[in-house]
This record gives C-alpha cells, structure tokens and sequence, in this order.
C-alpha cells in the first residue's frame, strides 16, 4: 500500500534475493562437502531448463503450488494458519476424482461434468477446512493443532477410500491403484507447446482467475479490509465491529475451498485419476511459496514458478550423479532464509519511517510511544 | 491454546483449573480402567487387547511417540511451540541409521540425538534470536529436514553393503532384559483368561520379558524431565519463560538462553524418537516417522503438557499402534472402549453444566457405540487415525480441562516486559 | 502522617542518586538531564504525566535499559547496571505495574524464580517456604506460598509483587504506578505496608499521577516533565493544583463549557446494566443513566471500578448479563459492534494501540477501520480508496494531524496524533453519540485543547457524549451531567458547576458517601 518509491522497491526485494543467494550458497557448499561440483549442478539444471518440455512441466507445476499458495495466504492474511491444506487438496480431489470417473457422469454434458467435478472438490475441501473453524470459534482450539490431526486423518481416509473395495481399480499389470479413469468428455484439454511432448493444462487460466480474485477482494472490497485489519489486531478489528467468529469462518471456508482446486490442475488436465502416485505434500510447499511470495499475488506467481522450476529441473540431477534432493534442501533454506530476512527488514523499516516522520516533523515524542 | 495466532474462541472456554489430583484418584482410575478393558475383552473375547505381546508391541510403538512429546513439552513449557518435531525425528532416524550400522545400536542413539540437536538449533535461532514465527519455522524444518535425510542417505547409504537409496544397512537391536522365572509365572496366569488378574498378568509380562534398555532409558528420561522441569531452580526457570517471560527477565533470568536450551533440548528428543524408532525397526528408511512426531505432539497435548499425562498418551497411541498390526478383533473391541470414554466424558460434562458439550459427546460415544455393534471389524487403513481423532475429541468436548504454557507460540523480544 | 526524617538521616548517603541521566531513541529522546535525589528511609514520589518518561527512568535504573549519558549511585557508591540481575544485586526491586507474575505457578515459585534456595542440584523447597512465610510474617503481608497466583486476587497479587522484591534483600523497592489497578481499601492497605517497611528501614521510590495519594503517603516528591526533572518539593510546601501546574508546565488548561446545550430528547439510555465476570463477580451492578442530544455525560472514578466493561458493553464488545440499552429509542443491547456504529455510535478508545489503529496500516486504512461499512469509505461491498482517501486529507488538515503523508503508517505517528486521527475519524459520519474513554490521554497540552474544542462544537450540534476521564478537570470542565462509578455502580451525581475535585475525589472512593 506504500509509495513505490526506488528505495522501497529495492527494501520489498532484499530479502527475497538475499534468501535466493544464501540458499544456492549453502547448497553449494553442502554439494562442495559431499564431494559434488557445484558448476555441474547448476550445468545439468540449466541444461534441462533449456527443454521445452522442462519449462511446460514447471508451469504445470506451478499451477497447483501457487492454487496452494493462495489457499494459505488467504488464511494468513488474518493470522490463521491453514496448516490443512495438503489434507484438504488430497482429500477433495480423490472425492471428485471419484465422482468424475463414476460411469453416470458420462451421459452429461463436458461443461457440466468439468463444473461439477470442480465443484465438488472446492466443497469438500471447504467442508474438510469447515471443521477446523467449527473447533476453533466453539471450543478455542488452535487451527495450527487441529489441522495437522485433520491432515493425518485425510491421509487415513484417503487410503481406505482409494482401495478396490470403494473408489478405486486396480490398474491392470501394476500395483498402482486409483479411481476409474475420467473419460474424454471429462477433462479439460491442455495446450500443445512446439517441441515438447507434455500440453500446458488448460486449468492454469483457473489459477490466473483465482489470483486476480484473490488480489480483488484482498485490496478492493470490505471483506478484504476486514481480513487484513482482523491480521494486523484482533482487538482492533473486534472494536470497529468485525465479527472475527464470521472471519474466522468465512475465510477457512475460502481457504478449504481453494485447496479443493489443488488438485485440479493434475486430475483433469494429467492423471485423470487419483491414484497411489498423485502428487503428496503441495499443501506444505503452498505455504513455502505463500512465504516467499509475501501473500502477495504476483510475488507468490513468482514463487509458484521458481518452485515448479526447481522440482522439475532437479529430475536432471539424479542422472548427473546428484540426488536430487539438494533442491529439497535448497527450497527449506530459502524459507527459513526469506522469513528471517523479512522480519529484518520489517523492523528495519518501522524505525526507518519513525524516524523520518519524526525528522520531517522536527518533533520528539516520549519513550512510550517508541517502545509500544 | 499453542500457536501465536487469533485468540477468538479461547473465551468460551474460561480456564477453570481442576482440584489438585492425589497419586490414589490416579491408581483408582487406572485400576478402574483396566476394569474395563479386561470387561470388554472378556465379553468380546479379543484376548490380545491385554496380551504380554500386545503389551510389547505397544511399548515399542509407544517410545518413540513418548519421546517427541517430550520434545514438545521442553519446548512448550519454555513458550516455543515446535511442530518441525516431525522434521527433527526424521534428521534423528538418519543419523541413527549412519552410525548405527557401523558402530552399534549406541551410537545409532547418541547420532541420533545430535542430529536432532542440529534441526532443534535451527529452530531455535529462527524463533528466539530471529523471532520468526514459531509454526512457520517448524513448517520449514519439516520441509527442509526430509530432503536432507534423503540426500544424505543417497550419499551414505546407497553404495554402503546392504543399504539402499532409501534406507541404511541393518542396525543391530539394543540389549533386551527378562527378569527370569517371572515370566513364566506370569504367563500361566495370563492363559487362565481370568477377569483383571489375566489382564495384570499380561501387562506385567509384556514389561519383564524382552524388556528393551531403550524402553529403560525413555522410561528414565521422562522420570527425569518431571524432576528436572518441576523439582529444580534450572526447570523452573523454564516453565516461567513459557508462563511469563516478562516476569522471569525482570528477575535477571536470561529468556533467550532458556528458550535456546529447551529447543535445542526438544530437538535431542525428536532425535532420540527417530533414532529409537530406527534401531527397533532394524535400519533407517526413507519416511519412516510416517507423522509420528505429530502423533508426539498430540500426545502432549493429550497429557495436559505434563510429563505422566504424555507418557499416558504416547502409551495409548503406541497401544493403537501395535493393536492395528497385530489383531483385528481387538482394534475392533477399541471402538467399543472408545464409545465407553465418550460417555464417561458426556456424564462429567453435565454434572459441570456443559450441556450441549455433553450432547455432543454423548451423540458421538452412541456413534462409536453403533459402529462397533453394526460391523465385524474396524478396517485397518482407518486404524493409524486413532491418536488424531482422539486428540481432537479431547481439544473439543474436554480442552477446558487443559492448561497449556500461557504464553506458548508468542514470540518474545527482549526487553519487551513493562 | 509523618513527614520528619529519621534521626542523622542527613549524613547519610543517598539511597538512591541519579544525575544528569539521558536516554534517546531513535528519532526521539526520552529523558534529558534528569538528577533524582532519594534520602535512605524514605518514601519519594516520582510523579509526571503519563509519557513524561517516568517509566523509562525506572527501566534505567532497574537495569532494564542502559542511559546513554548520566551515572547512577547507590548508597553514595556509583553503579552501572548492565541487566536488572545487578541492580537486585544492588538492593533494588520493582513492583510493576502490571503485574509480572505467572498465573499458572504457585506464590513460591514466582517468589524464588531466579534466586532460588538450592538443596544439591534441586529446589529447595522447605527452605522457600519458610522464608516466604518469614517475610510475610515480619511485614504483615499475609501471604500463603502454596497458593497459585490464578487464585488470588488484585491485593495479594500486589502483595506477591512485594514480597518478591524483598525476598531478593531489596533496600530500595521502586513501586510503579502501585494504585492503578487497586480499590480504595485495598490502597490504604497498601500504604499501612509501605509505612511499615519505611519503618523497617527501606527506601521507597513510588511512581503516580494520583496527587492526593501522592501527598497523602511521600516524605520528598519529584516532579518529572518532558522527560526531563522540573522541581522537587516537599509535600508540606505544595497543594494538589501547584504539584499539577508542575506535571504540565504552565497553568493548567481548563476546559470550559460556555452555556448548556443540553436538549429534551433522549439519546443513549441505560436501563440495568449488568455485566458478570468470568468469576461470577459483577463488575458493572445495575447500571443506568439517560444521555440527552447536546449533552456530555461524565463518569468519573478510579480506573477498574467498571468503566472499561461500561465502555464495552455500550459497544457491543463485552454482552452484558442483564439490563437494555437504547439508542434513539431503539434497542439496541442485542445489536453487534458494526450495528451500532452504523446506528451513529462513536468511539473513542481508552488505549488506541489495543482498539483504536492499526499501526501497520497507513493513515488512510486506519480512516476506514471502524468505518468499513459507510461512505465514502466503501461503495457496496467494495472498498472506495479514492473516498477515504480523500477523506482522510480532510481530518489530517481540520484536526492537525502533523504527517507528511497519508501514506505512512500509524506506527510512525505520536501517541498525540494517532489520537488527533481517532477523534476526527470517529467524528466523521454524524455520530449520534460519541463514547469517549480518556479521550486526551498521553496528548501534548495543544492536542489536549483542540480535542476539547471538537468535542465541545459537536456537541452543540447535538452529539452525546459519554466522556470518561481520569483527568477530574476535563471531567468537571466538559461534562453537564457528572455520575461516579465505585465498584460496577453509579453511586452519586454531581452538578459540574458547583463540585470541587476534592468532593469528587472523595466520592471516587467512596469516602463521599459516608460523609453525606
């Protein structure tokens, strides 16, 4: 909301370049420690990201992180940690997965089985985030607790469904099981790019819609205010007459309902199924790419980016003798990086303007006031 | 409740501390509910819910769980909530698994415990030094440890004689201890199928036959931290950085250096969790914590953040553990138990006038209640949700009776008191 | 009371000697060239108005913050204090004013934290025992170390706090802001305990704006202003109105309300107010009062006597347990905070961090804050930033918010002008009734008089008012009506025109009322 001045362009972009560096410093230096080149690394990263196919798999990619991302955010926003995400997407796209790929779904329309598909999984995933706000505004029960339980059960839920006996097959002439395949009519055709093998999912413009709606209703409409002024005080917000047991609500059923698209991307434009080998653990880098993007629209697009981009390209390091693992490595410490590097310059910052108000005012103020 | 974040909520439930509880309410209650489970096992005729190898399989189970929630109660009491737990006990199962197959199941334990003590630091330079907020340090630590172990057990262990990619060469087991004769003794009785004394006899059995030193060692270090965290000057100064930080600064205690000291503590924990877990499982592999460090936090919670209330939890989850593995019939009879303590919990929310709190938990006990008589058997994927699901029913139809840290997950600046 | 210095006490070192002490922040300096003097065996009050630096003085001098020039003796020896630790090495001990004690440890626990009696490597806990129970005994303070601070109540919380600091061997015991939080009884009790340890010997250093206590209880009193020491004086030499002319500076403001403008229609009328406690203690008891268009209805009373819970259940903040509130013939007591704000309810915060801004937001998002469902902030469901922005300039200029920009965060303005910003805001959009909690707390003597001035023209224009002040001037200066508040109770009227501070004073504790 502030000026963009050069000098406050330059604050937004510190941390997030200086996390960058320290990271690839660090893993260089474990790479140099475990006896690895690290210019090879780097030589077998680049020359993966020089494939079409690599770059359309990390923008494939990217789409369910940065859907991810905007989950948490939304949550963050206000102090609420939607550490639930990965159970919500999991658990939303095998239901919808379910209900694509059941046999009646094929007598209707394309339009319709895509929107229902798609429906059903933003409920579920709002149903799932649902609970947590119903034990957190009835009984206190922090969300960060209660999520991570949620989280396990999905997984346990998840296991007992995908099984042969309920929702899923067996694929014949492996020990992979999943939900029926979702049939043409089904799914949602993706774009061919020249010379890559993998089509660009046709759900990211999904992920373009929920960021600019994301964007909207944060900075341009009184649910956003109310979100952010809930964030920033409680005792504020309660004051000025934000109902924070709504907002608590409201905005986990948002949250729950985002995470449901999760998984979107992959079943309808991909996998069109869920099954033992449908991506685990996107919730979690949500909340990666939510740090580093500073809950902001374009900063977590950017984010979502580099993070497909790293998964994707680390694929060429296990064939370079590199495990590929190092990107792992590398990804925790940006986060760890970026959110220290941000409280930095975030303290850093509030004396800064302090000071420069009290200068352009030539006034002194009493130590209470600085200290509180 | 643990976490920095909205308060909105906390005032439905306004804390009312529970009268002080003798050590014989305690003994009469145990009593009472074995009482029960021998009831149960006698009209469901599950003769392993008490059996000697039950009780086995679910001490080993429980250790590891015990020892990340003790992880989490040196780090909660000191204000610091941790759930990069999971993340720690995965750093603890790697380094049991590199120096375990080299030198021992020993070494397998001390490795463990510094590899925890590595990912406990990183916690806490983020969240005391740096002030980052506690639950986004722990989300990183959890990303970060797993690839970490990973990477390094494709450095270590692929190229080591019987290792692999994902996992290390064969540990060797830590010594075993049966106390000689009395477990035979204790055998015959269990195999008279009598009411109670059976079901003590199983119990006993199950902890003097095969007894591990590692079991030992958990059990020393959970006596230990009781002392160490409510008898001694050095504990109380800990629970009062987790309790009142300001108050314990303006008495000249460092808050910084105790809150470095029980993170880094709660991460020698987590260690020691993954390195148990690795040397009773026989080798480090790749996800092998499968959450148990959260199971380890819901343990604590479970326990009212107190050392006996923990280990009653992490024994209970391990109990769920070995019973998922090992018998359907029995897991089955659990649901029954289950509807049991909802009920029990629905009476004594009444009689405190929680009414609707009491319906609920009524309505769901029924629920279990209909679902054991109305199948045959729990399926086992659902089985491994136990400790979560019991944990939520415990934060949402009883959290009034708990009583965690006051001032868990605030992060706390310096000189930020008066 | 008695004032004479024990026997030689004038050859004795100073307890405490503070000279030439400094401490800047950034941007700001908090203290300047303070010199304190503190006789041993006595009690000295430091008094100054709230933000005048008295408590970073104390901080300084508890080691809790370094002075950036100055020295500090102690019993005629110098000292440097790197943390609070050397300064209990010294003899000192602090008694917060919010307390610093943790609920869920027992009295003994809090007591020891930090200096505890070992036996081997643990607590030794019948030694603390005993010695808590000797102390308690010695100064009369009543204290069972078993207990567990959840269970007890303000007085013996305090009394916690005393007996921790001489536990420690404190000689010089700093008392900050000690009555705030206490009712009448319980101050005089505390009084009779601080004689009885100046009679053992200690030294007190008791921090207040309360002047009538202060003279009632200080053998020397230092006035601090601006962060900086303007008089010390004697209690025998000074009135109440000279000490405060002092805290401010020059004659003191005095609002003054020119003719009534009080009308018939009624307003904001309370019925039964009553609001319970988590305990089961009523902090609001029946509760009832009419405010009238153009009328200012002052509470006064000493802090805790109910008015926050008053101030929060008019808001819809706190429910109330039983009674009605009516606005503008309206029921209101069921309607949310939003409601009634939009039903021209103003309101102007007791502490502004807590309810009042967001400091992390810029000047303009604090304009919307309370406001988020009325133009020109928002036009439907969606923000209008060009509207509050523009609307923003306009309270920056009528109320003399000094900020370059509205750009910037409220965290970068003075206490004075966040309020400045708070006043115009919440007299933007025709409120119909104003509740305004210490309206001119921690604000420059300018600021303080422009505040006023808005109240008074809004209400001529037929605002209520509902102000609450701890300032008994502002209190008999602004209000046509005025009601004292003395444990959850109106318990007299007063007409502003004819009570002195001294009779309202004496009704705030309800002194008062025995007398007539």
């Amino acid at each position: 909301m502030r000026s963009l001045t050069p000098r406050s362009v330059l604050l937004g972009l510190i941390a997030p370049v200086g996390a960058l560096v320290f990271a690839a410093a660090v893993s260089a230096v474990i790479l140099l420690a475990t006896g690895h080149d690290p210019f090879d690394t780097v030589d077998a990263m680049a020359t993966a990201a020089q494939r079409p196919r690599t770059l359309v798999n990390s923008l494939n990619t990217a789409t369910s992180y940065y859907l991810s991302a905007v989950a948490v955010a939304i949550g963050f926003r206000m102090k609420l940690f939607n550490i639930g995400v990965d159970g919500q997407y999991r658990f939303a796209a095998l239901l919808a997965a379910g209900l694509a790929g059941a046999a009646f779904m094929d007598s209707l329309p394309s339009f319709v089985r895509v929107a229902l598909t798609i429906l059903a999984a933003m409920l579920v995933g709002a149903a799932w985030a649902g609970l947590a706000a119903l034990l957190k505004v009835t009984r206190g029960v922090s969300e960060v607790i209660s999520t991570i339980m949620l989280n396990a059960i999905a997984t346990y839920l998840v296991s007992y469904l995908n099984s042969p006996e309920r929702l899923a097959v067996s694929t014949a002439g492996s020990n992979n099981i999943g939900t029926p395949k979702i049939t043409e009519g089904g799914r949602v055709p993706g774009f061919e790019i020249e010379g890559s093998s993998s089509k660009v999912f046709g759900l990211v413009f999904l992920a373009v819609l929920v960021g600019f709606l994301y964007w909207f209703v944060l900075s341009r409409t009184r649910f956003g205010f109310e979100l952010k002024a809930t964030g920033l005080s409680e005792s504020a917000a309660v004051a000025s007459g934000v109902s924070v047991k709504k907002m608590v609500i409201v905005s986990m059923l948002l949250s729950g309902a985002v995470a449901g698209l999760v998984g979107m991307p992959e079943l309808l434009g991909s996998s069109y199924s869920y099954s033992l080998n449908f991506p685990v653990g996107v919730g979690f880098i949500g909340i990666a790419v939510a740090l580093l993007g500073r809950n902001h629209p374009i900063g977590m697009a950017i984010a979502a980016l580099l993070w497909g981009f790293l998964f994707n390209t680390a694929n060429s390091l296990d064939t370079a003798g590199v495990p590929r693992e190092i990107v792992d490595i590398m990804q925790g410490v940006i986060v760890l990086s970026v959110v220290v590097a941000y409280e930095l310059v975030r303290r850093y910052r509030v004396r800064a303007e302090q000071r420069a108000v009290g200068h352009a005012l030539g006034r002194t103020k009493t130590a209470e006031e600085v200290t509180a | 409740m643990t976490g920095g974040g909205l308060s909105v909520g906390l005032e439905t439930a306004p804390p009312k501390r529970g009268r002080r509880v003798s050590p014989m309410v305690y003994l009469i209650a145990a009593v009472a509910g074995l009482a029960v489970v021998s009831l149960v096992r006698v009209l469901t005729g599950a003769n392993d819910l008490t059996s000697a190898g039950t009780t086995q399989a679910a001490l080993t189970a429980a250790v590891p769980l015990a020892m990340a929630a003790l992880g989490g109660l040196w780090t909660e009491r000191a204000g610091v909530v941790n759930i990069g737990l999971e993340g720690m006990m995965v750093l603890g199962t790697f380094g049991a698994g590199y120096a375990g197959y080299q030198w021992g199941p020993w070494a397998a334990v001390v490795f463990g415990l510094l590899l925890g003590v590595v990912g406990g630091a990183l916690h806490a330079v983020a969240t005391v030094t740096f002030g980052v907020d506690h639950i986004i340090s722990g989300v990183a630590i959890n990303l970060l440890a797993p690839g970490a172990a990973l990477f390094l057990s494709k450095e270590y262990f692929a190229k080591a004689p019987g290792g692999g990619q994902k996992q290390s060469p064969p540990i060797e087991d830590a010594q075993k201890i049966t106390i000689p004769g009395l477990s035979d003794w204790l055998g015959t009785i269990e195999g008279k199928h009598w009411f109670l004394l059976s079901d003590l006899a199983g119990l006993l059995r199950g902890v003097t036959t095969q007894l591990s030193l590692l079991t030992v060692l958990a059990v020393l270090l959970i006596i230990g931290t009781a002392w160490v965290l409510w008898r001694s000057p050095f504990g109380l100064r800990l629970r009062s950085c987790g309790e009142a930080p300001a108050a314990a600064e303006s008495l000249g205690v460092n808050v910084y250096r105790y809150k470095y000291i029980a993170v880094i503590a709660s991460g020698a924990f987590a260690g020691l969790g993954g390195a148990f877990l690795a040397v009773s499982s026989g080798q480090y592999r790749d996800g092998q914590t499968g959450g148990r460090g959260f199971i380890g936090l819901a343990a604590m919670i479970f326990g009212n953040w107190r050392p006996g209330g923990l280990a009653t939890g992490a024994t209970l989850f391990g109990y769920t553990d070995a019973m998922a593995l090992r018998n359907s019939a029995a897991v089955h009879a659990l649901l029954l138990l289950l509807a049991i303590a909802l009920l029990v919990v629905a009476v004594m929310q009444y009689r405190s006038g929680h009414n609707v709190l009491s319906g609920v938990a009524a309505a769901i006990g029924v629920l279990f209640g209909w679902w054991f008589f109305a199948s045959d058997q729990v399926p086992p994927e659902l089985v491994g949700a136990a400790p979560y699901v019991v944990t939520l029913l415990v934060l949402g139809l009883a959290s009034q009776r708990l009583r965690p840290p006051r001032m868990g997950g605030e992060p706390y600046r310096r000189g930020q008191g008066a | 009371m008695s004032t004479e210095p024990p026997a030689g006490s004038t050859t004795l070192a100073p307890a405490v000697q503070l000279s030439g002490i400094t401490k800047r922040f950034p941007g700001v300096v908090a203290n300047s060239d303070v010199d304190i003097t503190v006789r041993a065996g006595t009690v000295h009050a430091l008094v100054g108005e709230n933000g005048a630096g008295k408590s970073t003085l104390m901080k300084i001098l508890y080691g809790m913050q370094p002075p950036d020039e100055g020295t500090i003796a102690i019993d005629g020896v110098p000292t440097a204090f790197a943390s609070p630790a050397d300064a209990i090495r010294a003899g000192i001990g602090m008694v917060h004013q919010h307390f610093m004690l943790a609920d869920n440890l027992t009295v003994l626990e809090n007591v020891v934290l930090g200096s505890e009696p070992r036996k081997g490597l643990g607590l030794d806990f019948t030694a603390a025992r005993a010695r808590i129970r000797e102390i308690s005994d010695a100064y009369g303070l009543d204290i069972e170390p078993d207990r567990l601070v959840d269970d007890l109540g303000v007085g013996e919380r305090q009394r916690v706090e005393i007996l921790k600091v001489l536990y420690r061997g404190a000689r010089i015991l700093i008392l900050d802001e000690p009555t705030a939080v206490l009712v009448p009884q319980e101050v005089d009790e505390l009084f009779g305990n601080l004689r009885e340890l100046k009679a053992e010997g200690l030294t007190i250093l008791f921090i207040s704006h309360k002047l009538d206590e202060v003279l009632s209880v200080a053998d020397d009193i230092t006035v601090i202003r601006r962060g900086t020491t303007v008089a010390s004086v004697s209690p025998a030499d000074v009135t109440a109105r000279k000490l405060a002319e002092l805290m401010v500076g020059s004659a003191l403001p005095v609002p003054e309300l020119r003719e009534s403008t009080v009308t018939a229609t009624e307003v904001l009328t309370v019925t039964g107010l009553t609001v319970t406690s988590a305990d089961g203690r009523p902090v609001l008891d029946d509760i009832s009062f009419t405010i009238h268009a153009g009328e200012v209805l002052g509470i006064a009373g000493v802090e805790g006597n109910g008015q926050a819970e008053l101030v929060e259940a008019l808001m819809g903040i706190r429910t109330p347990n039983a009674g009605t509130i009516t606005l503008a013939g309206r029921d209101i007591t069921r309607d949310s905070t939003r409601h009634r704000r939009e039903a021209g309810m103003g309101y102007i915060p007791e502490d502004r961090h807590r309810q009042g801004v967001l400091l992390e937001a810029t000047l303009w998002e604090n304009r919307v804050l309370g406001h988020q469902t009325r133009p020109p902030n928002v036009r439907g469901p969606l923000l209008d930033r060009r509207g509050a922005k523009a609307d923003t300039e306009r309270i920056v200029a009528e109320y003399d918010v000094r900020t370059p920009s509205i750009d910037v965060n409220a965290a970068a303005l003075s206490g004075g002008n966040q309020q400045k910003l708070i006043v115009g805001r919440e007299m933007s959009g025709d409120p119909v009734v104003l509740i305004a909690s210490h309206p001119t707390r921690g604000v420059d003597v300018g600021a303080q008089a422009a505040i006023w001035d808005h109240i008074r023209r809004a209400r001529a224009d037929r605002l209520a008012v509902l102000l609450i002040s701890a300032d008994l001037d502002e209190l008999i200066g602004m209000s046509d009506t005025l009601a004292v508040i003395l444990r959850g109770r109106l318990v007299a009227e007063h007409d502003p025109a004819t009570v002195t501070p001294e009779q309202l004073g004496s009704a705030m504790t309800g002194a008062g009322r025995e007398e007539g």
